[in-house]
């Protein structure tokens, strides 16, 4: 049984193909949502083990990836969060990571790259 | 604070870093695949632009901008500079001088940067213009400055620290490379200090880096559990690290190891054991080592120095005429410092000649390569110093000689080969200390001057007859040029025919007290030597009294004094003449010379009157090998005197090169020799 996933993105076409790839490898995507609020919420409702979190989405009550990050991280300290990023977003990866963030993949992505950083992540 | 505050020294800096990067593409031209100086350039042009940047100045930083981009295609994939890089990184230059020189006079002058864009664009070679690919991979390697060096073994000395050098290689397709490092960063960072890596910090975060970084890592960690840290990042295809286990290992800022400790480093590492701070070594903070000073304050300062000097001499009077002993005493204390004090002022208005020096290579290529010729410009004795005064003066006549040169010594290479000689010219522009004076030599090995092709021209030019031609011995000949109008009549040709003459050269050179003098041998090549004195702006002088009034003769230009009796006095045509040492000296009588005849003659008259014979006081002085006696009234003696411009409105009398205040208040005028000799 592999992993359980939460796979966090505002844009449905990403969440499906970072879900298919992870599927494919075998980890169990048990959830998704669409805004770092939502992910915050779905976190605490189903404790998974890896999260893979867009970096730039709308704010929900006042909550964007990175502010999705914080939170998770403060009531979790052990969360692995896997964030997914553009091109040229060198700052916020930044700030993501020292908010605690395990990795970044950056869009457009290998489905290799993918699963080789949440293997890390998860390992670490 | 405004920007505007800023602007002068915006201007200096933005100034030096042009010469940097002159003197730099000279050097690149000989060695075009030295990484070193290909490195020089771009860090240069970076501090430019950012400089600019800050400064609001759109232009300079698109320029510099570019520059800096086209420098890195090179430097980052060690590919070779050809000529066309050069001449368009020159032609960049000169833009960059004139955008400077826009800032400067807050003049438009139009300069169409956007089209040297597009030139310096050209110039690259074919590589895909994606930042990410331009920056191939070097050999990474850290190097410490001694500060740090001596950081590092302190702390290791309080604890018990291991040091691993890191070497980080990313995938090639990595995307986000700046953020990659700063994971490494982030994760050594838990751990332990990364201490420096190369490319630094802020080249990384720009992503101005290949695929690879070192890193310096301080951790309590041992080696693979320091690669575990690491271990978990993706996109990373090798990890290597190394132990040090002697801080010695880690190259020095010049790539070398040290070897032995040395001396200072072993000081400087008594004094990091004082400090008993943490370490901190890229916060290290540097003393001030040098202050920027405007060149118009430091003119008040030596003229406030002069004043001095003045008061201080008349108060000396004073002591002396009324003997006031204590006040002698105290006077001898002051006088010392005095002393001390205008050596200071001076050695601080001293520059080195490299300044003036350095603007020339540029100069003789450029030349050199419109004429088809090949020049090596050889420069030595750049660190001699000279006052700004007479550096400022020296700067056209130098570039004169170097012209005529180009134009008119060195020859075309297939000339100088069926001659035997190396296609290659040589011109030579030293310069050297001798005594109170600077000694500067422009030679080349080109053709010299041709005495009989003088000869026709000058007698055809009529400057002299055809008889007083063939009189003249060929030394006498080649003085020739320093006729006013006889240089630039013989020689002009396209390019050096700019309408300054030797003899402006000479008169320039003489103007600040210096000499010109030169020999040529045909077919072997010229030497021109100026010679010059440090200062200006206080000399010695000796003065001398002439119907009544003082005048001040340079010390420089005075060969001796003598008293001449009447009856040695012989006369040559309607000269006064007189033999010293068997050499014939013609005679000045000042007073008639400067309009002053008053009671002067009729007391020698008196004199003669009473049977004694009439002995005349007088100052022999020379300039640029010329000789005369001077006769004066009386010699009053040696003393320093403080030159002061004479003003604009007296600028056009010949013979006085300015004046000085007395002890007495008195204002005497000071004898340009030189001047004073022609006009004979």
């Amino acid at each position: 049984m592999g992993a359980k996933v939460l796979v966090v993105d505002d844009a449905v076409f990403m969440r499906k193909m970072i879900g298919d790839i992870l599927k494919k490898e075998g980890y169990e995507v048990v959830g998704e949502a669409e805004n770092g609020k939502e992910a915050v919420d779905k976190y605490m409702e189903l404790c998974p083990e890896l999260v893979t979190m867009d970096i730039v989405m709308p704010k929900v009550g006042d909550i964007d990836g990175i502010g999705a990050v914080k939170q998770i991280m403060q009531k979790d300290g052990k969360a692995k969060i896997l964030m997914v990023s553009a091109m040229g977003q060198h700052a916020l990866v930044v700030e993501a990571i020292q908010a605690g963030a395990k990795d970044f993949v950056t869009k457009p992505f290998q489905p290799s790259r993918v699963l080789e950083a949440a293997k890390r992540v998860l390992e670490s | 604070m405004g920007i505007e505050q800023y602007r002068s020294l915006f201007v200096a800096e933005s100034e030096e870093h042009l010469q940097i990067v002159n003197n730099a593409l000279l050097k690149l031209e000989k060695a075009p695949d030295n990484l070193n100086i290909l490195n020089e350039i771009f860090r240069s042009a970076h501090t430019l632009k950012g400089m600019s940047a800050t400064m609001g100045f759109k232009a300079l930083t698109k320029l510099t901008h570019k520059m800096e981009d086209v420098l890195d295609v090179f430097r980052a994939q060690k590919i070779p500079v050809t000529t066309e890089v050069i001449d368009a990184l020159f032609r960049c230059l000169d833009m960059l001088q004139m955008l400077l020189e826009e800032v400067k006079t807050e003049k438009d002058l139009s300069v169409d940067v956007d089209a040297m864009i597009v030139q310096l664009e050209g110039i690259l070679p074919t590589i895909s213009s994606a930042a990410a690919a331009t920056f191939a991979d070097k050999k990474n390697e850290i190097r410490l400055t001694p500060l740090e060096r001596d950081n590092l073994r302190e702390v290791l000395s309080a604890q018990d620290l291991y040091i691993y050098i890191v070497d980080i290689f990313l995938s090639p397709d990595c995307q986000l490379k700046s953020a990659r490092a700063f994971m490494v960063f982030s994760r050594l960072g838990d751990k332990g200090e990364v201490i420096k890596s190369d490319p630094p910090v802020d080249e990384l975060e720009k992503n101005h880096f290949g695929c690879s970084f070192e890193l310096l890592f301080l951790t309590h960690l041992e080696r693979n559990k320091a690669e575990e840290l690491l271990a978990k990042i993706i996109e990373i295809d090798k990890i290597e690290i190394r132990k040090i286990e002697n801080i010695n290992d880690i190259p020095d800022e010049k790539g070398i190891k040290v070897k032995a400790r040395t001396e200072t480093a072993a000081a400087a590492d008594e004094e990091a054991g004082k400090r008993k701070e943490g370490m901190a070594p890229q916060t290290a903070f540097k003393k001030i080592q040098s202050i920027r000073v405007s060149t118009k304050r430091l003119d008040n300062l030596m003229n406030y120095v002069g004043e001095l000097v003045i008061a201080k001499i008349r108060l000396m009077q004073i002591a002396r005429v009324h003997q006031i002993q204590s006040l002698h005493e105290i006077l001898t204390n002051i006088d010392r410092l005095m002393t001390d004090l205008q050596d200071e002022v001076m050695q601080v208005r001293l520059i080195p000649i490299a300044q003036v020096f350095d603007r020339f290579p540029r100069m003789v290529r450029d030349l050199a390569r419109s004429e088809y010729k090949q020049i090596n410009l050889e420069l030595s004795g750049g660190e001699i110093e000279l006052d700004r005064t007479v550096l400022d003066e020296i700067a056209d006549p130098l570039v004169h000689l170097l012209r005529n040169a180009v134009d008119h010594g060195i020859e075309l290479p297939q000339e100088r080969k069926s001659n035997n000689k190396s296609p290659v010219g040589v011109i030579k522009l030293t310069a050297r200390r001798e005594k109170i004076y600077v000694l500067i030599e422009v030679s080349d090995d080109g053709r010299g001057m041709d005495p009989n092709m003088l000869r026709q021209s000058a007698v055809s030019k009529g400057f002299i007859t055809e008889d007083e031609a063939n009189k003249l011995s060929n030394k006498e000949i080649l003085e020739l040029i320093l006729l006013p109008g006889f240089s630039s009549s013989v020689t002009i040709t396209d390019t050096s025919g700019r309408g300054v003459g030797m003899d402006v050269v000479k008169m320039k050179i003489e103007d600040i007290g210096g000499t010109v003098s030169f020999d040529s041998v045909q077919g072997k090549g010229s030497i021109f030597s100026l010679k010059l004195p440090v200062t200006v702006a206080i000399i010695r002088a000796m003065l001398v009294k002439v119907a009544q009034e003082i005048y001040a003769i340079p010390i420089a230009n005075v060969a001796e004094t003598v008293k001449i009796p009447q009856h040695k006095i012989k006369h040559i045509e309607k000269s006064e003449v007189v033999n010293l040492r068997n050499e014939v000296v013609s005679l000045l009588r000042m007073d008639k010379f400067l309009g002053a005849l008053r009671a002067t003659t009729g007391e020698k008259k008196e004199e003669a009157a009473e049977g004694k014979e009439i002995e005349y006081n007088v100052v022999i002085v020379e300039s640029g090998g010329r000789k005369a006696g001077l006769v004066v009234e009386d010699v009053l003696g040696q003393q320093e005197v403080v030159i002061k411009s004479i003003g604009a409105l007296l600028k056009g009398i010949r013979g006085f090169s300015g004046a000085t205040i007395l002890g007495d208040g008195r204002v005497a005028l000071i004898l340009d020799v030189a001047a004073f000799l022609m006009s004979k």
